[in-house]
């Protein structure tokens, strides 16, 4: 039998545990700070850490309590130990030293990013091989070309400037909308045209690099044209504005994201993060996909945004793989390239 | 001092300008409305540093830290840290004093991390791209630095 | 009864390891200073000072942690290290004040003490003692206010780092021990189930929230 492995996931503002053996999920416990995050218009570091404090031993023992295991039945633990928030990092890869001690198990430090590809082992099964992943949150925008998502992961492309999630939450706040952006834009979104405005795809030059975003002139653009209204003393058409560049951004993902698909020879596109919960992504990924041939993979939304399964769901993987355990004197690392799976 | 940015490449230059003029220890403060240009101007600053690649928006972290130019490159976002803010919350692993700190949305708020600044307001005038940067010393370093920025 | 005592409110990290009977008795102590990255040297010198004196994590009956004040990142470090392992093998975790830590470990605390740690910013956190017992504080403010509190109140010594690093008079240097932790939890050790951990850090977060902001689209 597969080993049961625990996830500890603090990298941001959800603190998660997740237990997972093999490819089946167990437990999927996860405390968010978003709350108090909005009125701040976005993750305040500190504000986050001193919530992952609060909330990681009770959201551990959820966890047990939903799978109904004891403690001494986790086999290893595994813990983002990077990119994330430094001060967050922290709290999680020290409880997940303590535990790894006190306990006696062998701890993984793994890679959130390769997180995000894991997780979808829980919902469909382990992964085709090689996979190209599109990668959207809001601190993250990358394409990777997965080999083995325990350990050989490249990234083809990333964002140049804003990651996507970013470019909602700034969206947002150009129009007067709340943080978090990217639900209330969905959301609005629906009500409007997403052909109205012709709002710029950025880095789709021929000589731009095919596998690079960017998305801060499209932030600029939206500036310009909510600008250009408000001068004309016309109301903003929020919805068209919202549906035109949510569809520029689902635009530019996708494209490039199949065109990495072809130009590699790949038959299999998974996209995970908090962004790919974005329902026009998903349905302009799914008729793309479908009219290039290639297969999709997209996790549920539950499972796309940060939480303790994909990191026990990766810890599974780099268990099986027979991956070295990380000592107890790891380093965090915030800005952790994709590249390093684990420490 | 106040310069005309008409596209993006000049923002840039005007940032690789004040990279190749920083020395060890220095403060930049980038002002200016969402859009105005402080990622583009930030990624000049590293360019100038000999940084090429990956400076990217550092909103979400709050606060990176680049290594591979001359001296190192602390960007920061301050958007969402206020009142007493420092970075020594942010436990940078790193010594201001021995780095060039660029701090976007930080003007009211972070000049006390250094003993001078120069700020950098950033304006993009209504109904087009062209930009302009008002540069301003706020003490002896950096105004005798400030002729070398024009051009 | 054996406890694991730990405290991360200052530059370095102390772990000890205290056997209480009619007395405690420090069996292994480790205590880094200067700039310990807290985070990579604790679980190590926990499992160092447990295998020193050749227990398990199993053997221990409580764990006693500093709860500051001290430098936010730090301070949970060991605080949430703290309550992994007690949860980890479900023994009673009790948070004691890193500053009392400090003046309770001291050999001789009779008469008046103040307790002066960095708190960067150009602040510290201190508190006074009268024979052992916290009269006043813990606060976070300018050194000035110490100076201010020990012209109105002499010491008979003023100990910790920031009291060294701001030239305090009389400063000496002086740090939380596993002896000092173990005297701040005595009189909560068996005496019930312990209060949740609840961190000292005197101060908000720095994210204000009433900050005006330049408005996203120039009006």
């Amino acid at each position: 039998m597969p080993e049961l492995v625990l996830g500890i996931e603090t990298s941001c503002d959800e603190t998660g545990v997740g237990l997972v053996r093999g490819t089946t999920l167990f437990a999927d416990a996860v405390a968010s700070s978003v709350a108090e995050h909005v009125r701040f218009g976005g993750v305040v570091p500190e504000v986050a850490a001193r919530a992952h404090l609060e909330a990681l031993v009770p959201t551990l023992r959820r966890a047990l309590g939903e799978a109904g295991v004891r403690r001494s039945d986790i086999d290893a633990i595994a813990v983002t130990a990077g990119p994330g928030l430094a001060g967050a990092l922290l709290v999680g890869t020290s409880a997940a030293k303590a535990y790894a001690l006190a306990l006696d198990r062998p701890l993984y430090a793994v890679n959130h990013l390769a997180g995000h590809v894991a997780v979808d082992t829980v919902e469909h099964g382990l992964l085709p091989t090689p996979l190209v992943a599109l990668l959207v949150s809001g601190g993250h925008t990358s394409l990777l070309l997965v080999d083995d998502v325990a350990h050989t992961i490249r990234t083809l492309g990333a964002t140049v400037d804003d990651a996507a999630g970013e470019a909602f939450d700034k969206v947002a706040r150009l129009l007067g909308l709340p943080y978090p952006g990217g639900p209330v834009i969905d959301r609005i979104a629906a009500d409007g045209d997403p052909a109205a405005i012709a709002f710029p795809r950025g880095m789709t030059g021929p000589r731009d690099a095919p596998y690079d975003f960017s998305f801060s002139g499209l932030k600029t653009a939206v500036a310009r044209w909510v600008e250009a209204c408000e001068a004309a003393g016309r109301p903003v058409p929020v919805a068209d504005v919202a549906a035109s560049f949510q569809e520029a951004v689902a635009d530019v993902l996708t494209a490039k994201a199949i065109r990495a698909c072809r130009e590699h020879g790949v038959g299999d596109l998974l996209v995970g993060g908090g962004v790919a919960a974005n329902s026009r992504l998903r349905t302009l990924a799914e008729q793309r996909c479908a009219a290039a041939g290639l297969r999709l993979r997209v996790p549920r939304p539950r499972l796309c945004t940060d939480n303790g399964a994909m990191i026990a769901a990766l810890g599974a993987r780099v268990v099986a793989a027979g991956v070295t355990p990380s000592a107890l004197d790891f380093a965090t690392d915030p800005g952790l390239p994709v590249e390093r799976v684990s420490l | 001092m106040t310069l005309l940015l008409p596209e993006a490449v000049d923002t840039r230059a005007l940032g690789t300008r004040i990279g190749a003029a920083a020395v060890r220890g220095d403060l930049v403060l980038l002002t200016g409305p969402l859009g105005a240009g402080k990622t583009v101007l930030a990624q000049g600053i590293g360019a100038g540093l000999g940084i090429e690649r990956g400076i990217v928006s550092p909103t979400f972290v709050l606060a990176r830290v680049h290594r591979e130019g001359r001296i190192p490159f602390v960007h920061v976002d301050a958007y969402r840290l206020g009142g007493r803010a420092e970075l020594d919350d942010l436990d940078l692993d790193s010594d201001l004093a021995e780095s060039v700190t660029v701090v976007e949305w930080g003007a009211g708020l972070a000049e006390r991390l250094g003993a001078e600044h120069l700020q950098v307001a950033l304006r993009r005038e209504p109904g087009s791209d062209v930009r302009t940067a008002t540069l301003t010393a706020s003490g002896p370093g950096w105004a005798a630095r400030l002729p070398t920025l024009s051009r | 009864m054996l406890i694991l005592a730990l405290d991360t409110a200052t530059a370095g990290v102390v772990v000890g390891v205290v056997e209480v009977a009619a007395a405690a008795r420090v069996l292994a102590e480790c205590r880094t200073s200067g700039v310990a990255r807290h985070g990579e040297a604790l679980a190590p010198t926990v499992a160092a000072v447990l295998a020193e004196v050749g227990r398990r994590p199993a053997d221990l009956d409580a764990v006693v942690v500093g709860v500051g004040p001290g430098p936010f990142t730090g301070l949970r470090i060991g605080m949430i290290s703290a309550a992994a392992f007690g949860d980890a093998v479900d023994i009673p975790v009790y948070g004691v004040g890193s500053l009392d830590a400090v003046a309770l470990g001291l050999a001789d605390a009779g008469g008046t003490t103040y307790v002066v740690t960095d708190a960067r910013r150009r602040e510290v956190y201190w508190a006074r003692y009268t024979d052992g017992r916290r009269v006043d504080g813990p606060h976070v403010g300018p050194a000035q206010d110490v100076r201010d509190a020990l012209a109105e109140q002499p010491a008979d010594r003023v100990v910790g780092a920031g009291a060294l690093l701001y030239d305090l008079p009389g400063a000496v240097a002086a740090g939380a021990t596993a002896a000092g932790l173990l005297a701040a939890a005595v009189p909560k050790l068996g005496q019930g189930p312990p209060e949740p951990l609840r961190a000292a850090y005197l101060r908000r977060p720095d994210a204000s929230e009433p900050r005006p902001r330049v408005p996203a689209v120039p009006r």
